[in-house]
């Protein structure tokens, strides 16, 4: 895929974005290197994965990561109960004789399912920084040499190495050896011009003046306040729907207050908010 | 282009950020594959392959400034200063690879630099001056040849990550208060992580096993896995605010502030003379307003340190926040009254509570220059006079 094809295909996906996220997904893609996405919660980190699947026209095959998330639960694990029923169906010696680690007795799960496919796919291992470091060192092999150890079966490498696209918010540091292995695309909040954009092409039905309207407040909801939580991208566009949806088209319409449950996510920052009259529209006419 | 990849590697390693060939490698690769048409092109293709953290990113820039900026232009009148120096009457044969770099120099740092020969000319004629000059120049001008005109001479600039806490200025403040925030939530799963293992990884529970067996005629269909107890380590932040810990107010503030709002069950006091708790509303403004409602609550900021006195406090009035579950962060330099009374509480509070975590803002080397409370016995100092060192800690602190 060239860099042109690139642009053109997230464009097509209504991704908007500029050469800051397209030149190293580009990079990615021609080093044949795996993709580590950071930026805040809710700047479209998962959804550079789920665009670039649909402009290669890959399989998205995701894996959420957890505190806790084990092997068993990323790569395999044995069908117990069907190992189990087969001994004890398998008459005498035969039961004991029969293999019952073998292809046919394993569970695959995400990785495997990845590594094993016989088309390339697109990986996306989600909130990497929420697993564990001892899975994070697992995932190293798969990452340099995309191939994955079984024990009772051996090594099983790629047919078709996948296009991996690792995502992470940043609450716990990711090893140096994990990011070395990685090219790196932080994603920041958009600008104003940009995020304009975004709703534009995102929420149909959206006016001009109001996607200028909840830019301008928003902008200044993230400068001016001082909030738990700030509102993200994703944040923004569910605001904009909701507004469109209301059929609310200006922003000092009274019954926006009671909509900002879908920008704002604490009680604190709610009542914050509600407590300075008419908030949004006098943000948005600073 | 291979000149300059490796300039700015050289460059981003002495400000700190390490890297590796693997990298230099990619941006090489990256490079003969995507033509990169323009200066924007380069930047973004070498910001992708060199850099994998956002922290490490303002140093990417200024060496990315540095490496890609315009050479000076050589000076006109570089006639005269082709020539050999003269320094009282003896001439200082230069090579012609130092001819060059003297004629190449902008006619400032000519000048600057022929004006400490002239001014050592013009001192008291005691010693002989003339090896001192000769060394300062072939020096000065081997430094110069080696570099790019004279660029390498300048220390890369650090990153706000790698600076020292004390030294940061303007806008760096700012900056580093938002790194001190994700550093402190980092720091805060640290010290109060659960002690979790994840399902299955306990073993099995035999009891609930057997019984779940029952309903397939004894047959273990269904394993239970025995479930980890969890474990949340509440936290004490104890956080000097004596004139001496004056320069770092910023930083303490920040971090008090970062993890108040990462741990619900944080308990912060500062001390100076007195230890006096923090009450939690003050955390609920930004850093650089929390600060000034610090310092309007008297809290005793500026006065003298009486660690000793801050520990007893803490122990005798506070005994329900000291458990084995409980862990006490200490930001402090160490400078205050009573050493070996402040070492004794400080061994009691540790006998007390889990662990405690002693960070120092003063760097390191400077630790052997005055005393210090005695810790080795009942906890580790953590140096954390950078926001790099506060990383460090708090990976250090990390038990999986």
């Amino acid at each position: 895929v060239t860099l042109d094809e690139l642009r053109a295909g997230f464009q097509r996906c209504r991704y908007v974005c500029g050469d800051e996220v397209v030149l190293p997904v580009h990079i990615a893609l021609v080093l044949g290197r795996p993709l580590l996405v950071e930026g805040g919660p809710g700047v479209g980190k998962t959804e550079v994965a789920k665009a670039l699947s649909q402009v290669l026209n890959l399989e998205l095959v995701r894996l959420q990561c957890y505190q806790g998330l084990d092997d068993a639960k990323a790569l395999y694990e044995w069908n117990y109960q069907k190992q189990i029923l087969a001994m004890q169906v398998a008459p005498g010696e035969e039961a004991w004789r029969s293999d019952v680690f073998s292809e046919e007795f394993l569970l695959e799960r995400p990785l495997l399912k990845a590594i094993r496919k016989a088309d390339s796919c697109l990986l996306l291992v989600d909130e990497v920084d929420r697993a564990d470091e001892e899975f994070e060192a697992f995932l190293l092999e798969v990452l340099s040499d995309f191939q994955v150890s079984v024990p009772e079966l051996g090594t099983i490498k790629a047919k078709a190495p996948p296009v991996i696209v690792l995502t992470s918010n940043s609450t716990r540091q990711l090893s140096d050896a994990l990011r070395r292995r990685c090219i790196y695309l932080f994603i920041d909040y958009p600008g104003p011009d940009r995020q304009r954009e975004i709703l534009l092409a995102k929420v149909p039905g959206i006016s001009r003046r109001l996607a200028d309207q909840v830019v301008l407040t928003l902008e200044g909801i993230r400068k001016e306040l001082d909030l738990r939580k700030a509102p993200s991208t994703s944040e923004c566009l569910d605001w904009a729907e909701t507004l469109v949806r209301l059929g609310l088209d200006d922003l000092a319409d009274p019954r926006v207050s009671q909509t900002l449950g879908a920008i704002l996510k604490h009680r604190d920052d709610l009542r914050h908010l509600e407590a300075i009259p008419g908030i949004a529209s006098k943000v948005c006419m600073r | 282009v291979i000149g300059l990849v490796l300039s700015m590697a050289e460059d981003m390693r002495r400000s700190g950020v390490q890297v590796s060939q693997g990298e230099i490698l990619d941006a090489f690769e990256a490079l003969s594959r995507i033509a990169p048409g323009d200066r924007a092109t380069l930047y973004l293709i070498l910001k992708a392959t060199l850099v994998k953290n956002w922290r490490d990113f303002d140093v990417f820039e200024s060496s990315f400034k540095m490496a890609t900026r315009p050479l000076p232009q050589p000076s006109t009148a570089r006639e005269p200063e082709t020539r050999d120096v003269i320094f009282r009457g003896t001439r200082i044969t230069l090579d012609p690879r130092e001819r060059k770099a003297l004629a190449m120099l902008p006619r400032e740092t000519r000048s600057s630099l022929l004006g400490v020969v002239e001014r050592a000319e013009r001192l008291p004629s005691g010693g002989n001056l003339l090896p001192a000059v000769r060394l300062f120049l072939r020096d000065s001008l081997n430094k110069v040849a080696e570099g790019t005109l004279g660029s390498k001479t300048q220390e890369p600039p650090k990153g706000v990550y790698y600076k020292d806490l004390m030294s940061l200025e303007g806008d760096e403040m700012e900056r580093a208060e938002e790194a001190v925030a994700v550093l402190a939530r980092h720091l805060a799963r640290a010290v109060s992580r659960r002690s979790f293992r994840g399902p299955g990884r306990a073993g099995l529970d035999f009891r609930s096993t057997f019984r779940r067996s029952l309903r397939y005629g004894g047959v273990p269909l269904e394993l239970s896995p025995k479930r980890d107890r969890r474990r949340v380590h509440r936290v004490v932040l104890l956080c000097d605010v004596s004139g001496s810990m004056d320069r770092y107010s910023g930083f303490t503030v920040a971090l008090m502030h970062g993890m108040a709002r990462c741990l619900k069950g944080l308990k912060v006091f500062v001390f100076s003379e007195d230890m006096t708790p923090v009450p939690g509303h003050l955390f609920s403004a930004r850093p650089g307003s929390t600060l000034s409602r610090l310092s309007s609550a008297s809290l005793g900021w500026g006065q003298g340190t009486n660690l000793k006195g801050a520990l007893e406090k803490l122990l005798k009035e506070y005994p329900e926040s000291l458990s084995r579950r409980d862990t006490v962060m200490l930001l402090s330099d160490g400078k205050c009254l009573d050493l070996p009374g402040a070492a004794r509480a400080l061994q009691e509070v540790s006998s007390r509570v889990g662990r405690v975590v002693w960070l120092n803002p003063v760097p390191k080397e400077y630790w052997a220059y005055f005393k210090g409370v005695d810790v080795r016995s009942c906890c580790q100092m953590h140096e954390c006079s950078t926001l790099n060192h506060l990383e460090s800690v708090a990976k250090a602190l990390f038990v999986p």
